[in-house]
């Protein structure tokens, strides 16, 4: 069983397992390049549901240093059970980061492991190295 | 494996269904369940035909979509179609979403494809209420929806 920090309003839903999560900030009051780390719903090429100020949010770091935005409310959901993917999908899962599906009371969610994406942008080796 | 779309191997049984104005059908030995609409999550970047996955027992799986094809306006998140189709093919389980399923029939002789030229892999076309119905080859028509490997 796995604990998530499902993204709040994003379309389509998304978590985070929380395992990768090693810090959570407020974008406010950090230095600006910590700001400028990618939203993680622009790597995904995704929209939120609602009016999302991407400017703002949260900052995630994630195991082995690299950073991500994500938007300012999230929530933490205890013991659930990751879906894997099934082969047929994984040529579209695998390039944006989705290792799973969750079924959640809100409906299924997908999980989502971020690294592969941030090590495609360019500068991601460096901001992963910091 | 050749791609031929009137393929002569007649399924057992078919089970019809409407896609649109569209009447279609698929094996029905095939057919795992048929349950209601569900709630679906559409995946970043998936072909429209593929476009997302859903729950079932436990296990994720790929919500297939004929709309596009047949020139019909996509499923869109997060509800299906009114009715699904969970679909065992040879390496693994789809769904396959629709607007009404009817009643199975049983061993019929199908006809060579030449009525309904829809862009889709058949079997063939039987005549179901003086309409023309198309018996889809889904295991087909998802080896061509796989991406690249």
């Amino acid at each position: 069983m796995t604990q998530l920090l499902v993204l709040d309003r994003a379309s389509p839903r998304l978590a985070v397992d929380a395992e990768l999560v090693e810090r959570i900030e407020s974008v406010e009051g950090l230095w600006a390049t910590d700001s400028a780390a990618p939203h993680l719903l622009d790597l995904l090429g995704v929209g939120a549901g609602e009016d999302e100020d991407r400017s703002g949010g949260r900052l995630l770091t994630l195991r082995g240093g690299a950073r991500v935005r994500v938007p300012t409310k999230m929530d933490l959901v205890d013991d659930v059970e990751i879906l894997a993917m099934p082969a047929l999908l994984r040529p579209w899962t695998a390039p944006v980061g989705v290792m799973g599906l969750v079924e959640l009371g809100e409906g299924p969610t997908l999980v989502c492991d971020p690294r592969p994406l941030l090590a495609d942008e360019p500068g991601g080796e460096g901001r992963a190295a910091r | 494996m050749p791609t031929d779309r009137h393929s002569k191997a007649a399924p057992r049984a078919v089970l019809p269904f409407d896609l649109g104005d569209h009447l279609l059908a698929i094996d029905a030995t095939a057919v795992l369940e048929v349950i209601g609409p569900r709630e679906w999550v559409a995946l970043p970047k998936a072909p429209a035909s593929i476009p997302g996955a859903l729950a079932w027992r436990g296990r994720a799986l790929a919500l297939i979509d004929l709309g596009p094809t047949l020139e019909l306006g996509p499923v869109t998140a997060p509800h299906t179609r009114a009715r699904n189709l969970v679909v065992g093919l040879s390496d693994d389980s789809v769904v396959l979403t629709v607007d009404r399923v009817r009643e199975a029939r049983a061993a019929i002789e199908l006809d060579p494809v030449h009525a309904l030229d829809l862009g889709l892999p058949a079997h063939g076309e039987f005549e179901l209420d003086d309409r023309p119905a198309l018996v889809v080859d889904l295991e087909q028509w998802v080896r061509r929806l796989r991406g690249p490997t």
